[in-house]
């Protein structure tokens, strides 16, 4: 069973995909990723929060066509879900609402 | 790398490590992702590509590991292991449960060694290893003194705690206890007895303890002419004062003189300073360290300096001995030898019991061995039944590691059940062990059944497994299969069969006489740790009749006082002997007198020392101590205070060597007592310690000499406790302005001081013995499992009409010609391994010939009745029924 909880490294994931729109596969993902967050991003573990996006049903992917550059390989691209956007929509506004207000020092 | 020749690729064994670790539906899409990097960076002029996709390789195939551990995942290859491994424990059950009672024998045997051993080494863990609750007691030490004659002596002089002190760089603090005393509390109107004892001001501080309410001794409370301070016991408190936390700076009065309160001590808190027995203490009061010598009465306890050890104080510490004989040469004779040794506290704490808590870990270990090494010989023999099974299996295809992997599956049932059965009756030997074990063992309330006990049995099943396991195993997997098949039956007798089977029978017989002779040498070397000879017979009741030293001024007032009281005690109904002394035996607390029989010279403190006891007529009688020479003391030499003593026959062999009646001579004691005349001579009696210790003693009149609060001791028929009531009535009508205390009996003092000796003893005793009967069991069991399997043989020549008594005879013949020849055998190893058991025995010669007989004795019965059972019963079953079962 899925469990409905959402990690930060996940929600960034999902940012990313919604950013990149209809070329949101691995390999921009991470880079996207780690441009933003300015952060070592382990490569597996995102690949990891993509499963489990997927098994939670926030996201979805279809495979493309094989690559010769990718050694014959498909890519796997990925999209958000209703339930995905959903998330994030609560997640900002929950955000916006504890954070308003509150002086934070900045160092 | 980046040659235009070749199209750059990743490293292809990374890339099959990918294939074989990622999920199906994952592996295009990373292998891919990572494919594409790879070239963007050779692209990109990168350097150590390949090793990057290693590291992302790895990476990936351990993050996703751990995923699917987590059950994110389930993947086919670790769920058809699971299911493999299921399927062979569901089997090995199924055949176990089909062969109950050969798994039964091996979980018994197992659970017979490990819960013992569980339940022994955790008591031993809980008592012996786990530290005082004292802060770091890793750095506390307990000092002895050695001085002429007297070796280990635990306690110091005042002068000499100074000098500890005035060292340089070995101590953060040396901290004294003074002589524990009985005082009266409370209003004179109603007193009450309380105990008493004297602690220097920086003692609870360098043990790291705080009083529970108020505060600790100051250097200034401990001034002679200051006030009286005085800190209460948690428990007296609670009872006296119903835990009243304002009590600080109360005036409370002890002796009928005002004290004020300065706190309270933590629940819980004991003082140990090497007592033979630690007795409760109600109020604590200051002692001041002055330079006072030639009076060792003060227990001290030293805190090392950080970077000190005990072997560099103890070294240090001989110079330091050196300079203050040379110093004080009126306080050291030049021959006393003066040492002072530091030993560290917990060492110190469990002096008398350490050789009996080793040979309980000896026992321990002995147990293990012998279970083990029994159940492996169960496993091993009853393989030989499965060799045809598989036989079949290898010949249908079977490979060699299923076949190992079941024998293994089946001994970690085997050990997991040993494990089960093991923890249960560890946790019924701890309950036992907490009924058996006598509350005066320190730390007794420490034993208890807790986790480690769990672990240990786990950790002690596993190390079983795989001692038992693994034999087993290798023996499965060295066996060809076409052997097995060609005989045709299990129990086919070709010969290379029959002589593994009968080499079997004769290791474990010598095994059998190794181990039992350890167990028979620990059985009677328990026996000999706990026989105790007293020298006195302990079943009286005593207490404490102290009185008002300003009502009773002199000697004569109190030795007349006593006399009376003697007299009348002795009119009470039931009484039948009454005495009084300065002190009583075993009750920690005792005086000491040099003495010479050289009267040309003073007597030195250094050498001739003797335990110093004031008596009243009867005593001797009271305790039951033999009047071996001369006569006891007289009731006018008790009250004029004749210059008599009467010495024990250890006094009176040292002081007159060679004189056959000593009584008539003339001792010179110290004290600046008078020149005594020998009148009586009086068995030994231990007086310090159980073991260790021993002093000569000199009894002397009451009259000469006194000392407050005085012992009585009163011999009664039937139970003297009965007697306490009129005992009470009886001292109040001799107004002695102070209160009874302390009612017990002496035996109860005896009691303390065995009991922590007895306790181990009693489970060392039950551990070999448990031991004993296992290894003699296991013999017994491998023996009719192996005739057993030759059931059908036995049969055939019963139905050829061999009666029983042949067929035994028969066996005998085979198998025990092979026990006749292994004995000697095991007798040879047991001598050859004797000097091991050396630590651990007491009282016992290594190779000691009665326990190498009855080791002999055990194994060589447990042979023949494992050959004479077996055989009846199979000789008794209908031949039929056994031929059909093929």
């Amino acid at each position: 069973m899925p469990s409905l909880f959402v990690g930060e490294l996940e929600q960034l994931v999902l940012w990313a995909i919604l950013r990149l729109g209809p070329s949101a596969y691995g390999v921009p993902i991470v880079d996207e990723l780690r441009r933003h967050t300015k952060r070592p991003i382990l490569r597996p573990s995102v690949y990891l929060a993509l499963r489990r996006l997927e098994a939670k049903g926030l996201i979805r992917s279809r495979l493309g066509e094989p690559e010769s550059r990718r050694g014959g390989r498909a890519r796997r691209h990925f999209a958000l879900q209703p339930a995905g956007r959903k998330l994030l929509r609560e997640s900002r506004r929950t955000l916006r609402s504890l954070a308003d207000g509150v002086v934070l020092d900045e160092r | 790398m980046t040659s235009p020749l070749f199209q750059p690729s990743p490293p292809r064994a990374a890339v099959r490590l990918l294939a074989r670790r990622l999920p199906l539906d994952q592996r295009d899409m990373i292998v891919g992702d990572l494919t594409e990097v790879f070239l963007d960076r050779v692209e990109a002029g990168r350097r150590w590509n390949r090793l990057w996709f290693w590291l992302q390789a790895l990476g990936f195939a351990m993050g996703f590991a751990m995923a699917s551990a987590r059950h994110l995942s389930a993947e086919p290859p670790r769920r058809l292991l699971m299911s493999r491994l299921a399927t062979s424990c569901h089997q090995a059950t199924r055949r176990l449960a089909y062969e109950w009672r050969y798994a039964a024998g091996v979980v018994l045997i197992l659970g017979l060694g490990i819960g013992p051993a569980a339940a022994m080494l955790s008591i031993v863990q809980r008592v012996l290893l786990q530290p005082l609750d004292y802060a770091s007691p890793d750095r506390l030490g307990l000092v002895r003194i050695d001085i002429g004659q007297v070796r280990n002596h635990p306690g110091l002089s005042l002068g000499e705690i100074q000098d500890l002190r005035k060292t340089d760089g070995l101590f953060d603090a040396v901290e004294g206890e003074g002589r524990m005393s009985q005082m009266s509390f409370g209003p004179p109107d109603a007193l009450e007895p309380v105990s008493a004892d004297t602690i220097t001001p920086g003692l609870l501080s360098m043990l790291g303890v705080s009083p529970a309410v108020g505060h600790g001794f100051t250097e200034a409370d401990a001034k002679s002419d200051s006030p009286q301070v005085v800190l209460l016991d948690h428990g007296f408190w609670q009872a006296h004062f119903g835990a009243d936390r304002d009590i600080v700076g109360r005036r409370v009065l002890l002796n009928g003189r005002p004290a004020t309160v300065a706190g309270v001590l933590p629940a819980g808190f004991t003082l140990v300073t090497g007592r033979a027995v630690p007795q409760p203490i109600d109020v604590y009061l200051p002692l001041q360290v002055t330079d006072f010598r030639n009076f060792w009465g003060y227990p001290t306890l030293v805190r090392l300096a950080p970077g000190a050890s005990f072997g560099q104080v103890n070294e240090a510490l001989q110079a330091l001995a050196t300079a203050l004989a040379k110093k004080y040469p009126e306080a050291y004779s030049a021959d006393a030898r003066l040492r002072f040794v530091v030993w560290p506290l917990k060492d110190d704490m469990l002096r008398a019991t350490r050789p009996a808590l080793n040979a309980a870990v000896a026992g321990v270990l002995l147990l293990l061995l012998i279970a083990f090494a029994n159940a492996t010989a169960l496993i091993v023999a009853r393989l030989k039944t499965r060799e045809r099974d598989f036989a079949v299996r290898i010949a249908v295809g079977a490979g060699r590691a299923t076949l190992v992997s079941d024998v293994l599956m089946e001994s970690m049932v085997l050990a997991a059940c040993g494990a089960v059965a093991g923890a249960g009756l560890a946790a019924g030997g701890i309950q036992a062990a907490r009924l058996l074990i006598p509350h005066t063992v320190p730390r007794w309330d420490h034993i208890a059944l807790g986790g480690n006990l769990i672990a240990m049995s786990a950790a002690l099943a596993f190390a079983g497994l795989l001692l038992s396991g693994l034999i087993p195993a290798w023996a499965v997997s060295r066996r060809l299969p076409w052997q097995a098949l060609r005989t045709g039956s299990v129990q086919g007798s070709r010969p290379e069969r029959a002589a593994s089977r009968l080499l079997l029978v004769g290791a474990q017989v010598a095994l059998t006489v190794v181990l039992a002779f350890g167990a028979v040498q620990l059985v009677r070397s328990a026996g000999r740790l706990a026989r105790v000879e007293l020298g006195f017979t302990p079943d009286v009741l005593t207490f404490v009749a102290p009185l008002d030293r300003r009502k009773y001024r002199t000697a004569a007032d109190e030795a007349l006082l006593y006399e009376h009281l003697q007299n009348r005690l002795r009119e009470i109904p039931g009484v039948e002997a009454a005495a009084a002394s300065s002190h009583l035996p075993l009750s920690g607390s005792f005086l000491t007198d040099a003495w010479t029989a050289d009267l040309t010279k003073e007597p030195g403190w250094d050498q001739a020392l003797a335990n110093y006891y004031a008596v009243t007529p009867g005593y001797f009688s009271a305790l039951r101590i033999p009047v071996i020479q001369g006569r006891d003391f007289t009731d006018v030499e008790n009250r004029t205070g004749q210059h008599v003593v009467v010495v024990d026959e250890l006094l009176a062999r040292a002081a007159f060597p060679g004189v056959r009646d000593v009584t008539g001579r003339v001792l010179r004691l110290g004290w600046g007592i008078p020149d005594s005349r020998i009148v009586g001579v009086v068995g030994h009696v231990r007086g310090i310690e159980i073991r260790g210790i021993s002093r000569p003693q000199i009894y002397a009149p009451f009259g000469t000499f006194t000392w407050t609060p005085l012992n009585f001791t009163v011999r009664a028929s039937g139970d003297p406790s009965r007697l306490a009531g009129a005992i009470r009535s009886a001292v109040a009508e001799m107004h002695t302005g102070r209160a009874v205390s302390d009612f017990a009996m002496l035996s109860d003092n005896v009691a303390v001081a065995t009991s922590t000796l007895r306790a181990v003893t009693d489970l060392v005793m039950l551990l070999a013995i448990s031991a004993g009967v296992l290894s003699a069991a296991g013999l017994y069991t491998v023996i009719v499992f192996i005739l057993h399997q030759r059931r059908r043989a036995t049969a055939i020549r019963s139905a050829l009409g061999a009666s029983p008594g042949q067929l035994v005879r028969l066996h005998l013949r085979t198998s025990g010609v092979v026990i006749l020849a292994a004995l000697p055998v095991g007798l040879a190893l047991a001598a050859g391994v004797a000097p091991l058991f050396s630590t651990i025995i007491y009282g016992v010669r290594d190779r000691d010939p009665a326990s190498l007989a009855l080791a002999v004795g055990i194994a060589a019965a447990a042979g023949i009745v494992g050959i004479a059972v077996p055989v009846r019963r199979a000789a008794s079953v209908d031949p039929v029924v056994v031929l059909r079962g093929e």
